[in-house]
This record gives C-alpha cells, structure tokens and sequence, in this order.
C-alpha cells in the first residue's frame, strides 16, 4: 500500500529516519517540525534520496498558537494513512527547579502532541484504517529522580494514547504506543552506552513494524519490556531508597 | 546534580583506528547532527578537535588520540541535484554509497572513485582521493565545484577556485586540518548504465607489465593487479584491467529497459576476527593463481556490475578483519615519469623477495598532479600493496622503501600511512611548509590537530 504518512518532529534523528522508509516505499511525506530551515533541508533530501512529494508544515509545540495554523497545512492534501509523533526532548537536568523549562519540556513530549490532535482529530477520526503512533519513552513507565520532568510529560503522553486508543478501537484506527530505550540520535547521544543504543535506522524498522501489525504497545529495543516490568513491579517505599538515577 | 550538555558538546568515549585497524587510540567523539551547529563546537569544545567521515583513512590520518574527534556522519543530507548540470550539493558526512544510489537512477556517477563507497564525500576531499581513471580525470578536487569550511575559530567560509582559492587547494589533501567541511558541490560524470565494460588483459612479467600501463587504450578506467608472490622469470606478473562505462545498447536486451537500476550485491559478514593464517603467503598464492586463471581469454569485454570493477572489497563487510587482530599496513606510493618504472621495479623486487603475502597490490600509471600542497597524486606510476602486519621486518622493508622513493621524488599517500619517518617529508612534499603556514595563521593555537599530524609533524611551519 502506498500512502500519506504524517512525520511530526521529523528533522529528528528517529523522525527522518521514518519519513525515509515510507519515502523508500513511495509514500507521500508530510514533515512537521519546529525550525523551517531544517524541516525543508530533511525534505529537500527526501525528495533527492526517494523522488517522492513532501509537505513541510512549521509546527512548533511550544506554541500555543502553532496548533491551530499547522493543523490546516497538515489536513491540505487529505488525512494522513499514518501519523506519526516523533517529538521529544529530555530537557536540562534541574529542569524541575526552573519553570520555563518544565512547561517547554511538557510542551513538547506532551501539550503540543495532544494540542495538534484537537485539530487534526476531527477530519482523522472518520479515516477508517488510518493509523497513529506516539513514540514515547520508557521514561515515563516510572518516575525516576533523573528526568522526572520528561518522565511526567511521557506518562501524560501514554495515558493520552491509552484513552485515545478507546476511543478510536470502534473506528478502525489504531493508536501504537512506542517506548524507546536507548536509540542512537541526539538525545542519547554521549549517555547511552553506544553498544547498547539502537541505532536510528534500525529502530524506524521496529516502529513501523509495529504500525503495520497495529500493535497497542511495543517496546523498542524489546528487552526494555522486561527492564520495565521489573522496575515497575519494586514497591514505591523500596523504589524511592534505590540508587536508581 | 548532574548537569547534562546540550548535545553538539556532548562527547562519547571511543576507542577508535583506521581502516587497517592499527593503530588503536581513544578519543572523544563529537557528533553534530547539523551543520549549523559546528562553528560553535569549534569556538566552544576546550580541547583539539579532528574532523572524520567515515574513517576509512587506513592509518592514523583520521585519528586524535587522547583529544577530540568531530565525526560528520549524522551530516549526510543531500541538498541539491541538478540534473541539467550534473551537479550534485550534499553534506560533506553523505557515503560515495548514498551518492552512487541517488545518482545513478539519473545517469549521474561520480566523475572519480576510491575502492570503497564507505568513504565519505568530506573524507575524499580531505585526502583528495584518486580513483583508477587518474590518467585522463585526475583526483576528486578536479570534480569539486566549491565547499563550505568551518575554520578552527568557528568562522564559516566558502571555498572555491575564485572565492578563498588558498583554502580551497589547502583543504584537498589537507587531512582535515583546514576546518571542518560542511557541504560540497560536485560535478559528476554522465553514464548510461549501471554496468561495466571490463577487459582482462594478462601480463607475464614485469616489462609486459609496464608496456601494457604504457599502451594507449580506449577505456577511462585502468589498473595492474600485480602479484607480488610471483618471482623469479614471473616476477610483477600482472592482469591489467581496462574499463569503461557501458552503454545501454551494450547490454543484453534483457537489462536494457533497467539499464541504470541500483544493485548494490549482498556482501558477507565477518563475525569475528580471521586467524592469523588467513592472509598467508599461502592463502594469498592460491587467490592470486585464481586470479591470474580467471583472466584467461585475453581482451573479450565482459559486463561487470559497479560494485565489481570499483569496489571489490566491498564483497565482504569488514575486509580488515581479514588480516586478523594485528591489522595490517598498506603502503602506497607515487614515482616521477623518469624514475618509476626503476622505483616500481626495485620496490616489486624487494616485497616479493621478503614474501610478506600481499593480497592486494595494484599498479596505476598517474596523471598530472593538481594544484594542492598536500594532494598525493602525481604524474608517474603507483603502486599500492596491503602487507599484513609482521613488526620490525615490516616496517624496516617499507623504511627502505621510503627512502627509495623520496630519493627519487615520488611520496607516501599519507590517508594510507601510520608509519612513515618525519625525515622524508619534507623530501616527498616539497609545499608542505607553505600549507603549514597557511594554517599557523589561521589556526594558531592548533584547535585541528590529529595524530598524524603530531606524529610528522605535519604543521610545522619553521
């Protein structure tokens, strides 16, 4: 099947990546992304790598206003087969003492994701078949001394697939929740051990296998769904004694 | 509380070498994901930084060790192709490999090739590699139209023949220590095929050799495959190959309506390191009788696929890992017109007498040099062998071999080398203090450096 795939946050490492194989595939290209210069740049190369249409939308989600202006651009040449989130930013650590930087880092991985959908849901829901992709984290499975700030922002971003998901099972549309690990682009980049990060190629693969599949919740690289499950099931007063960062 | 760098400062500790695996160094690898992030890394990292693409340089020439290296592949974006003109911009991190594919779909190629389409475009530049059609369309800064380079302060120029035309040459062989490339525009060569028009033609010893290298013929590409095991009434027994482009009309009918389709080939994965014997001289002599047997039926053109004629060694996924956990060396040098065919003699005597089991050593006849200090290529004859690495023996072979050469005027490709005596430098590249003084004015407190650089003493000026 060759259609419109929807890449919002795709001048990422994970987000190009994306738009690249549905662009290998021959699928039409929607590029969302905050910094017009970079989302044309990743389109120019798109169009030159795979001679396929791309759409560049500005998108900023730390702006409340970007939803409703975006929405429309986005919606132009008819709903999108498969929308795919790929926003995120860990913030600074000590975000949690600095204002700014918590609403920025909420904005992103979460209001501005959920702000655009308020938009673009009423002409995607009566898309039967159409599918949607939150790439969230294991960040936000628990709440971890470390990056509670993005952690919080996650979990908001999964609940919201979660209800999401209900809401839409009825119409045909599936919502896949994806929580990543460790993937090699920036925002591991210098944390992760590098044998162990995926590299940006490889998880784009995993995403949209799970797409494909229309699988509820997948972790990527997998073994985190165990790591998660285990560090889930510690109980909160032994959880909050743990050197876990 | 731990305080997390934004991401163009944030460095990975790596253990890092070249394609011949030795030496090994660690570094702090960099990583920008966009160009526009590179001057600041440059004004702002406090510690000597080298740019690397793919790290394909076989020696230490892509190494800082103990320092910072930036590594440019998260910049591989192309930025522009047109057609009409056959120019291509793209980022300076963008593999041969990419380039090759998004080409060739539009009969596009590019006009000059090393053997591996791992290399980058920015690491070509930066070592002004040459490719098997030297003799007719020079090295890869002949195809460069411009580029933008980052300088050691975290200045952006553009660099063309017109425009800062000293930094332009001084960046073409200049091994990175000019600044950081962020994109170039290239000019590329018009072909109708994916294919290669290929002819065998067997030599039997050194002197058919060379008459063979001598004679004009019509195809772009050529190259001896020399082997060096061979000795005695045999020795520098060679089968030259001699290709071109093939046209569509050349193909089989049934080709043709996909004449310029991609077909990159699978390639096979070595899991762990070879044992030592596997580049033995007895190992390398059955490949080189298979591969003198092969070119039986002299001269008969036969269509090869891209990958085949350019990139043989492409064939295997990790070709170094061939030579075992030692690594190995590859030596390759360049000899003046009136000097290279005794050069190329003495030196094919003295590795086939040593018996050192090269499996690759290939002899190209060079054409005139560019206008870059440090660029390698030079009119003459070049020969370069891979030499699995044996210690003192080795290096006490190819130390003779160095002076050998600088006495005649030929020089070592420094992209290969990891060895060489700082005494011949001068001797091999006659303008490198002319370039090190370009640098010491616009680099004065060395923020490029590499190990290769400390280790020849590359920039000094005085």
């Amino acid at each position: 099947m060759i259609g419109t795939a929807l890449v919002v946050g795709g001048t990422s490492g994970l987000g190009r990546a994306l738009a690249g194989q549905y662009a290998a595939e021959g699928w039409r290209v929607v590029l969302a992304g905050r910094r017009p210069e970079r989302v044309a740049a990743v389109a120019a190369d798109l169009r030159l790598r795979h001679g396929v249409e791309v759409r560049e939308v500005a998108f900023d989600a730390t702006d409340p206003a970007a939803a409703a202006r975006a929405a429309p651009d986005i919606l132009d040449g008819g709903p999108p087969d498969v929308s795919l989130f790929a926003l995120g930013d860990t913030g600074a650590e000590g975000a949690f003492l600095d204002a700014a930087e918590v609403a920025r880092v909420h904005a992103v991985n979460f209001g501005g994701v959920a702000a655009l959908l308020s938009h673009l849901l009423p002409t995607l829901r009566h898309r039967r078949g159409a599918a949607i992709a939150f790439l969230a984290s294991v960040a936000g499975d628990r709440g971890r001394r470390g990056n509670f700030v993005y952690g919080s922002a996650k979990a908001a971003l999964d609940a919201y697939a979660q209800g999401l998901r209900a809401l839409l099972h009825p119409e045909g549309i599936s919502v896949t929740t994806v929580k990543l690990g460790w993937v090699d682009t920036r925002l591991a980049y210098g944390l992760a051990p590098p044998r162990l990060a995926l590299g940006p190629e490889r998880a784009a693969r995993a995403v949209r296998r799970a797409v494909r599949r229309r699988r509820d919740v997948v972790y990527v690289p997998w073994p985190w769904r165990v790591a998660m499950l285990l560090l889930r099931a510690i109980p909160e007063p032994i959880f909050k004694r743990l050197p876990v960062p | 509380m731990l305080y997390i760098a934004p991401v163009p400062f944030r460095a990975q500790e790596r253990r890092l070498s070249g394609f011949a695996r030795r030496p090994v160094v660690r570094s702090r690898v960099y990583r920008p994901e966009w160009p526009d992030e590179v001057p600041a890394m440059l004004a702002e990292i406090p510690e000597s930084l080298l740019p690397r693409g793919a790290g394909m340089a076989y020696g230490d020439a892509a190494l800082n060790d103990g320092r910072g290296t930036l590594e440019t592949r998260r910049l591989d974006r192309f930025l522009a192709l047109d057609e009409a003109a056959a120019t291509v911009t793209c980022e300076a991190g963008v593999p041969l490999r990419d380039l090759i594919r998004v080409g060739l779909r539009r009969g596009l190629f590019p006009a000059v090739v090393p053997g591996t389409w791992r290399s980058t475009v920015g690491g070509c530049l930066a070592c002004d590699v040459h490719g098997k059609n030297h003799q007719v369309a020079g090295s890869f800064l002949d195809h460069v139209a411009r580029f933008r380079l980052a300088l050691a302060d975290g200045r952006v120029v553009e660099c063309s023949r017109q425009e800062n035309p000293d930094l332009f040459f001084a960046t073409a062989g200049g091994l990175g220590l000019t600044g950081v490339i962020l994109d170039v525009t290239l000019r590329l060569r018009r072909v109708g095929s994916a294919w290669v028009r290929v002819r065998r033609l067997r030599n039997r010893d050194l002197d058919a050799t060379f008459a063979a290298l001598e004679r004009p013929e019509p195809e772009q590409y050529s190259v001896a495959w020399l082997d060096v095991l061979a000795r005695g009434g045999r020795l520098g027994r060679s089968v030259l190959l001699l290709g071109d482009h093939a046209a569509p009309e050349e193909l089989p009918a049934r080709r043709r309506p996909r004449a310029l389709e991609w077909s990159p080939g699978g390639s096979l994965r070595l899991p762990f390191d070879a044992p030592g014997g596997a580049m033995s001289a007895g190992m390398v002599r059955l490949f080189n009788a298979a591969f003198w047997a092969r070119a039986l039926g002299d001269g008969a053109p036969r269509l090869w696929r891209l990958r085949r004629f350019f990139f043989p060694l492409e064939a295997v996924d990790d070709f170094a890992r061939l030579y075992g956990r030692r690594g190995f060396v590859q030596y390759q040098f360049v000899a003046p017109p009136r000097a290279a065919q005794a050069v190329v003699r003495a030196a094919v005597e003295r590795l086939s007498a040593a018996g050192l089991g090269s499996f690759l050593c290939v002899v190209k006849r060079m054409g005139p040099a560019s206008d870059a200090p440090l660029s390698f290529p030079a009119q003459g004859y070049t020969v370069a062998v891979d030499l699995p690495f044996r210690g003192e023996p080795l290096l006490s072979l190819l130390r003779g071999l160095d002076e050998l050469v600088a006495r005649e005027g030929g020089r070592v490709y420094l992209a290969k080398d990891s060895r060489l005596d700082p005494a011949f430098l001068d001797a091999m590249y006659p303008r490198r203090r002319e370039w090190a003084t370009l640098l010491d004015r616009l680099d004065p407190g060395r923020r490029l450096d590499s190990t290769l650089a400390r280790r020849l003493g590359l920039r000094e000026a005085a």
